[in-house]
C-alpha cells in the first residue's frame, strides 16, 4: 500500500464537513473547461483517535489520528499528515515533519497519549489538470469515520502561477459542497468528537482508573462498618494505581492515588467517636507516612503540568532561561520518581500496604468509639451539622488578608466536603446543593493553595542551592524563579479577591435531615 | 543563492536536457530550484508542460518576472517559461546601462526564495550570454566528444579568457556518448588530459532521454533505474558538491 508521503502544512484554505465525501465522479462532473479532474491515490487505514485522559485535546478541538507509521494532526484550519516510528505504542518521538514533532512535544509529556475511538482513514489525493495536462491545484480529501459518522477534511493547494486556477476550483468546491450539505454545521469537527465519544467512551489513562463506584450501602448499618468499607474500597483504588506510577503511564495515576489516600486520612481525621482516638490516631499516622513518599513527585509534575501557561506568562527574553530552568525540573522530576518507584515496588511498601489493607477489611479487629454502632443517616446529620457550624464560625471570624486564616478556611471546606461526598454514598441526595457551592469556593482555595505551594516549593529550590553552596542554578533560573514567583504572588492576590466574593455569596446552608430507611 | 548555467554554443548538444534533469536532481536533494528557460524555443517549460508566459522584459521588469514564475508538478522545484519575446533579449539588453549585468541583478530578487537558479541558455554568443557568464557561479558546458565539439570547447574557453571572465566557472561535461564509438572514448580521453574542469559524470546517448519529450517529464521519473537517470544523478551529486 502506497505510503503516507509527509505533506508539508499550507495555509491553503481547509473545509471541513460531516457529510460523506464527495466523489471522484461528483467532483469531475461539472468542472469548467478545459479542466480536468483526476484522483492520484487513495491510502486506507485503520486508525485511532488518541487523547489524554482527561479529553485535553479534544476540548482544545485537536485531533490526533494515529496509523501505525502514519500520523494526522488536526489543529483548526491547519493539518499535518505526517509519519511516526511504528510500533504497538504510539510514540511521541521521531515523528515527521519538524512540525508535527513539534505539536506533540508541546503536550506534557506527563500526560499519557490514549486511544478515544477507533477510526477508518482515507486519504484521497487528487489534481486539477489543465490542457496540457499540467497540475494547477492539488486536493486532499482526508475521510475520517467510525460507523456512519464522518469528517471529511478538503485541502486545495495552490500552485505558484495558477492562483487563478485555485481560486475557480476552489469556489467549484465550496459549490459542490453547499449543494450537497444545505443546512451547513459550522463546527464540524466538534460535531464529529461528540458522536464519536458517545460510540465510544474515553479510555482511561489506565484501566486502574476506571474503578467501579462503591456498592450502596443498606440504610440503617453502623457507622463504623459503613466507613471501614469505604476506606478499604478508597485504599483499593488508590492501590490499582500503583502500576499506573511505577510505568509512568500518567501523572493522573499518582495524583489518584493521592486523592485516595487523602480521602482516607480525612475521613478517619474527621469521624470523631467511631474507632478509639488512640486507634484513630494510629491508623492516621499510618497513612499519612504512605503518603510522605509522593510529595516531591507531585509538586513536580503540578508544575511541569502548567509549564505552557507560565511560559507564556513570562516575557520572551526569559523564555530560553524558563526552557532550561524546566528542563532542570523535568531531570529533578525524573530522579524522584524513579525513587518513588522503588519505594512502591519495594517488599516494606507491599508488606505496609497489604497490612492496611487487612486492618481495613477485618475491622472488627479495630477498637470502637463510643458512637461506632450509631446508625450512618443519624451520624451523619450530626457530623455534617458539626462541621458546618465550624467552618460558618470560620467565616465569621475569618481575616481575608491572613493566608493562614484562608489555609484554615481551605481545611475546614475540604473536611465538609470529604464528609459530604462520604455520605452521599449513603443517600446520594446529601447536601446536594451545599456540594455544588462548596466545590466552587473549593477550587479557588485549591488554587490559592497551589500557588502557595509553588512559591513555596520555588523558595526551596532557591534556598536548597545556597545551602548547598552549588551552582546547580544560575543567574538565569534565579531569574527565571523571581518572575515566576512574582507572577503566583500576583495571582494569590487575584484569587484572594475573588475567595472575598464567593464568600460574601455563601447563604447559611442547611442540611435536608434524612430518616433511617429513606430511599436514595 | 547558487546560479547555474547551461551552455554551449552548438545547438542539440543535450543542453535543455541537462537542464531540466539537474533542475530535477536538485529539487530531489531538497534544494528550492528554479529552472529559467532562456530559450525562446522554450523546450525546458515543454518538457515541464509549462505554458510560454505573457511577453515579459525579462531584465527591465521585476515584478513581472516573478510574477511568470510557475510551480512544476515536483517538490521545490519551479519553472520560468520562455516566451517569444526572449530572442529579442539582446535587443533590450543592448538598450539599457550596465548591460552585462542586468540579469545578475534581475535575478536578484529572487534570492531569498531558491537556493539554486539554472538558466537553460540559447547556443548562441550574444550580449546575453555575456549576462549568463557574469552571473553565473557555475557554467555548464555539454560537449559531445566529437571534433566539432572540441573546437565549440576551445572558442568557449577563448571567450572567456578574451572578456577575463573567469575560466573556472566553465564546468564542461561529456554529453551523448556512445562509449562503442572509437572516436568518443579517444575524445574523452584526450580532452581529460587537457581540461582539468572536466566533470567525471557522462551522460550516455540513450533513448530514454528522447523520450522525456513523449512523457514530458524529467528521465527520472519513468525511467529511474535507466543509464540515463542514474547518470544525471551523478551529475547533479557532483555538482551539488560545489553549491555553497
Amino acid at each position: 500500500m502506497p505510503s503516507l508521503p509527509s505533506v508539508p502544512v499550507t495555509p491553503d484554505p481547509l473545509t471541513a464537513t460531516g457529510r460523506k465525501p464527495l466523489s471522484a465522479a461528483a467532483l469531475t462532473a461539472s468542472l469548467p473547461s478545459p479542466y480536468v479532474y483526476r484522483e492520484e491515490r487513495t491510502t486506507y487505514r485503520t486508525a485511532r483517535l488518541l487523547d489524554t485522559y482527561d479529553g485535553m485535546l479534544s476540548g482544545a478541538q485537536q485531533l490526533l489520528v494515529w496509523a501505525g507509521e502514519h500520523v494526522v494532526w488536526l489543529e483548526g484550519q491547519q493539518y499535518i499528515a505526517g509519519a511516526g516510528k511504528g510500533g504497538k505504542t504510539f510514540s511521541r518521538q521521531h515523528l515527521n515533519p519538524p512540525l508535527l514533532q513539534q505539536k506533540l512535544s508541546e503536550l506534557p509529556t506527563l500526560r499519557a497519549l490514549v486511544p478515544l475511538a477507533n477510526v477508518d482513514m482515507k486519504l484521497r489525493r487528487g489534481r486539477l489538470l489543465d490542457d496540457e495536462q499540467k497540475t494547477v491545484v492539488r486536493l486532499e480529501i482526508l475521510v475520517l469515520r467510525a460507523d456512519q459518522t464522518f469528517l471529511c477534511l478538503y485541502r486545495t493547494e495552490a500552485l505558484k502561477g495558477y492562483e487563478a486556477a485555485h481560486a475557480l476550483f476552489a469556489q467549484y468546491l465550496q459549490a459542490l459542497l453547499a449543494r450537497d450539505e444545505p443546512v451547513v454545521d459550522t463546527q464540524p469537527v466538534a460535531s464529529f468528537l461528540r458522536q464519536i465519544q458517545a460510540l465510544a467512551p474515553i479510555t482511561r489513562a489506565a484501566q486502574a482508573l476506571d474503578l467501579p463506584r462503591p456498592e450502596v450501602l443498606p440504610s440503617g448499618a453502623g457507622i463504623k462498618a459503613v466507613m471501614l468499607k469505604e476506606l478499604a474500597d478508597y485504599l483499593l483504588n488508590a492501590r490499582h494505581n500503583e502500576a499506573g506510577i511505577v510505568a509512568e503511564v500518567d501523572t493522573e495515576c499518582l495524583h489518584q492515588y493521592r486523592v485516595n489516600l487523602r480521602r482516607i486520612r480525612s475521613l478517619i481525621s474527621l469521624f470523631n467517636d467511631v474507632l478509639e482516638p488512640a486507634t484513630q490516631n494510629a491508623l492516621g499516622e499510618r497513612y499519612a507516612r504512605l503518603m510522605k513518599p509522593t510529595n516531591a513527585v507531585r509538586d513536580l509534575d503540578v508544575l511541569l503540568l502548567e509549564r505552557k501557561a507560565f511560559r507564556a506568562m513570562l516575557p520572551e527574553f526569559m523564555h530560553a532561561a524558563f526552557d532550561h530552568l524546566m528542563h532542570r525540573l523535568a531531570a529533578k522530576r525524573r530522579s524522584a520518581a524513579r525513587k518513588l518507584n522503588q519505594h512502591l515496588t519495594s517488599a516494606d511498601y507491599m508488606h505496609t500496604a497489604r497490612a492496611l489493607s487487612f486492618t481495613l477489611c477485618h475491622g472488627n479487629n479495630l477498637l470502637s468509639g463510643a458512637q461506632a454502632d450509631l446508625p450512618v443517616e443519624v451520624y451523619a446529620q450530626q457530623v455534617l451539622t458539626q462541621h458546618y457550624t465550624r467552618l460558618h464560625k470560620k467565616i465569621a471570624v475569618l481575616d481575608q488578608d491572613s493566608e493562614p486564616d484562608i489555609h484554615a478556611l481551605r481545611i475546614r471546606f475540604k473536611r465538609l466536603r470529604y464528609c459530604l461526598e462520604f455520605f452521599q454514598q449513603v443517600n446520594s441526595k446529601t447536601g446536594k446543593a451545599q456540594s455544588a457551592r462548596l466545590r466552587k469556593l473549593q477550587n479557588l482555595l485549591g488554587d490559592f493553595n497551589d500557588c502557595c505551594v509553588q512559591i513555596g516549593f520555588f523558595q526551596n529550590l532557591l534556598s536548597e542551592d545556597q545551602r548547598r553552596k552549588s551552582t546547580h542554578l544560575n543567574t538565569g533560573d534565579v531569574e527565571v524563579i523571581g518572575a515566576l514567583m512574582a507572577l503566583r504572588h500576583h495571582r494569590k492576590e487575584e484569587l484572594k479577591q475573588q475567595i472575598r466574593v464567593q464568600l460574601q455569596g455563601i447563604k447559611k446552608m442547611q442540611f435536608e435531615k434524612s430518616q433511617p430507611g429513606e430511599k436514595q | 543563492m547558487n546560479i547555474i548555467a547551461c551552455y554551449s554554443n552548438k545547438g542539440g548538444v543535450g543542453k535543455t536536457a541537462c537542464s531540466v534533469n539537474l533542475a530535477y536532481g536538485l529539487a530531489q536533494q531538497g534544494r528550492r530550484v528554479l529552472l529559467c528557460d532562456l530559450d525562446p524555443q522554450g523546450a525546458s517549460g515543454f518538457y515541464f508542460r509549462v505554458k510560454p508566459s505573457d511577453g515579459i522584459k525579462l531584465v527591465q521588469d521585476e515584478d513581472r518576472f516573478v510574477a511568470a514564475i510557475r510551480a512544476s508538478d515536483y517538490e521545490n522545484l519551479d519553472i520560468l517559461p520562455a516566451n517569444s519575446t526572449f530572442k529579442d533579449l539582446d535587443i533590450h539588453l543592448s538598450q539599457l546601462k550596465n548591460s552585462l549585468s542586468r540579469l545578475k541583478s534581475t535575478l536578484k530578487s529572487v534570492k531569498k526564495e531558491y537556493d539554486v537558479v539554472i538558466l537553460d541558455c540559447p547556443p548562441n554568443i550574444s550580449l546575453l550570454s555575456e549576462n549568463i557568464f557574469k552571473a553565473a557561479d557555475w557554467v555548464v558546458v555539454p560537449v559531445i566528444p566529437t571534433t566539432l565539439s572540441e573546437r565549440t570547447l576551445e572558442q568557449l574557453y577563448a571567450f572567456f579568457a578574451g572578456m577575463d571572465f573567469e575560466k573556472k566557472k566553465l564546468l564542461p561535461f561529456f554529453s551523448m556518448v556512445q562509449q562503442r564509438k572509437l572516436m568518443h572514448v579517444e575524445t574523452m580521453e584526450r580532452l581529460r588530459g587537457q581540461y582539468k574542469h572536466l566533470l567525471n559524470a557522462t551522460i550516455p546517448f540513450a533513448s530514454d532521454i528522447e523520450k522525456m519529450g513523449v512523457h514530458r517529464a524529467p528521465v527520472s521519473t519513468f525511467a529511474g533505474s535507466g543509464a540515463a537517470a542514474q547518470a544525471f544523478a551523478a551529475l547533479s551529486e557532483e555538482l551539488s558538491r560545489r553549491l555553497e
